[in-house]
């Protein structure tokens, strides 16, 4: 993307940089893409697909590296989850050991794991409410009780202890992992928020959606800290720079379009926009490498993404 | 409340044997209180109405209007109407009934509250709106309208309506209902009358209606 070469030269004027930002690249799958994920060494981008795939490329070089079955929705670079053939029930796989670990005996609206890989939620719109899983082996830990619709996101707090569900009916509650019980219900949105995530340091909880504004609570009193309005767009997806000083949002503008978009970048302490990029239509994944060398993104019913080169940190 | 439902059933059935129906009056009941006995029987076989997803555009705070549609809004006028009540057959104190669809275009109002109401039915249980035709949108291409109905006391009921004169669905509901795996039930997607626009200012114009009854379960 021609643009983004300009976003790179901002982001490393306005950061230490120590070498010249390698040039921007798309990968090319071979369907439209799900979902999208970095590996935690940050030298993989997987991207599951339409075409029941799941697509791995080398980060830095951008050549394919692995190809894989089945598809489906992936929960981190690792784990992924796959819709049975009648959409009552999902596999749980383990990409690397290429093995079904497990069943979930029922239809998904949203899923989410901890960082850590060990806690998995899931939440059913049918029976309105949360589970939390061993992510490992499938077995029941909690049930928490939700609101109607089922998850729009989940969210877990860096150390797991915490897990938010921001529920299709504009609800958000805040609960323990480790007692199940409800911690805070905020009732003051009028939009679901399709995108939640703590900062990296665990104090900030950030949630943007249907409303087009960015909200920033504090993580220990769930209070509203601050708005970050101006994108203009319904908000589908958000990522958190792994310094936690930079939010990236993107989503999509007319729905019956396929419109291009923009994708914001924000500083979060100030709440100011920092630039746009533009986006061919919706966005619905983005992605900071662990180590903060790229930003990866892709939109609906398209087979591409986007690398966004950022100012390099690595010697 | 269970034991109530078989005893007024065993007592209409008595009724019945009895002859009290045919027969007239014959002093224990009058022809108004078996005719109510029946209209409740009746209701009290109503079905719980069938579930859909409540979907992402859900907003809350929509106001209390039933007139959706404004003078020079693109898309055929539809007049939506149905009754709100519990599967006992019962009008539900206190109920509210959100309802929410895409404009002609297939547009959500994401920001604001167009196409949007928040009903509270009437004493009878009975709800209108006056709107437009929804449009269809590439993600979900069958037209539709959403509801999410509440009443102290009732299971929350989330579901849609959908057209049986859509093109979507060629002609033949029966046939193609389960395309794209849009419509969660068959009987959601509802048969559709059209009205010839009548003459005069106060004449209602031409326009689609359906009518499509909300009946939630006791929690």
């Amino acid at each position: 993307m021609r643009h983004s070469c300009a976003l790179s030269v901002l982001l490393i004027s306005a950061a230490v940089a120590s070498s010249a930002a390698p040039a921007d690249r798309t990968l090319a799958a071979d369907a439209p893409i799900i979902s999208m994920k970095i590996s935690p060494d940050s030298r993989s981008v997987l991207a599951s697909c339409t075409s029941q795939h799941v697509h791995t490329w080398d980060a830095a070089t951008g050549k394919p590296s692995a190809d894989r079955k089945p598809g489906g929705f992936l929960l981190n670079a690792n784990l992924l989850v796959e819709r049975s053939a009648d959409r009552k029930s999902v596999h749980v796989w383990d990409l690397a050991a290429a093995r079904q670990m497990y069943t979930i005996d029922k239809k998904i609206a949203e899923g989410a794991v901890s960082p850590d890989g060990k806690q998995l939620a899931i939440s059913s719109e049918v029976e309105r409410n949360v589970r939390l899983l061993d992510a490992a082996t499938g077995t029941p830990r909690r049930v928490m009780e939700d609101g109607v619709g089922g998850s729009a996101s989940i969210a877990f707090s860096p150390d797991g202890s915490t897990v938010v569900s921001a529920n299709y009916d504009n609800d958000v509650r805040v609960w323990s992992t480790k007692s199940g019980e409800l911690v805070r219900k905020i009732e003051d949105f009028s939009g679901a928020m399709f995108a939640a995530q703590f900062t990296p340091d665990g104090t900030q909880l950030l949630m943007a959606g249907l409303d087009q504004k960015i909200y920033v609570f504090d993580a220990k009193t769930w209070k509203l800290q601050r708005t970050l309005t101006g994108h203009g767009e319904t908000i589908l997806a958000m990522a958190i720079s792994p310094d936690g000083k930079t939010v990236v949002t993107g989503g999509f503008d007319v729905i019956a379009e396929k419109n291009p978009v923009k994708v914001v970048f924000w500083d979060l302490a100030s709440g100011k926009m920092l630039r746009t990029v533009r986006a061919p239509h919706a966005v619905t994944s983005l992605a900071f490498a662990p180590d903060g060398s790229i930003l990866a993104m892709s939109s609906a019913q398209s087979k591409e993404i986007t690398l966004i080169s950022l100012a390099s940190t690595k010697p | 409340m269970s034991k109530t439902n078989p005893s007024r059933r065993q007592m209409l059935e008595l009724c019945i044997s009895r002859g009290f129906l045919a027969g007239g009056a014959a002093g224990l009941l009058s022809q108004k209180q078996l005719l109510a006995f029946w209209q409740e029987t009746e209701a009290q076989a109503a079905k719980p109405t069938l579930d859909d997803v409540l979907g992402p555009f859900y907003r809350k705070g929509a106001p209390n209007t039933p007139r959706l549609r404004a003078p020079g809004d693109q898309g055929f006028p539809l007049k939506v109407t149905g009754r709100v009540i519990n599967s006992k057959g019962q009008v539900m104190e206190g109920a509210k009934v959100d309802i929410w669809h895409a404009d002609h275009s297939g547009r959500y109002d994401t920001t604001g509250y167009k196409y949007r109401a928040k009903l509270s039915p009437d004493a009878k249980g009975m709800y209108t709106v006056e709107t437009v035709m929804p449009g269809h949108y590439a993600d979900r291409p069958a037209q539709h309208i959403h509801y999410l109905i509440s009443a102290p006391g009732h299971k929350t009921l989330v579901t849609q309506a959908y057209f049986a004169t859509d093109p979507f669905y060629e002609g033949n509901p029966d046939k193609t209902w389960e395309k794209h795996h849009i419509a969660a039930h068959r009987e959601l997607i509802l048969p559709v009358k059209l009205f010839e626009g009548g003459v005069g200012p106060a004449a209602e114009p031409a326009h689609a209606e359906i009518v499509f009854d909300l009946i939630l379960e006791k929690a």
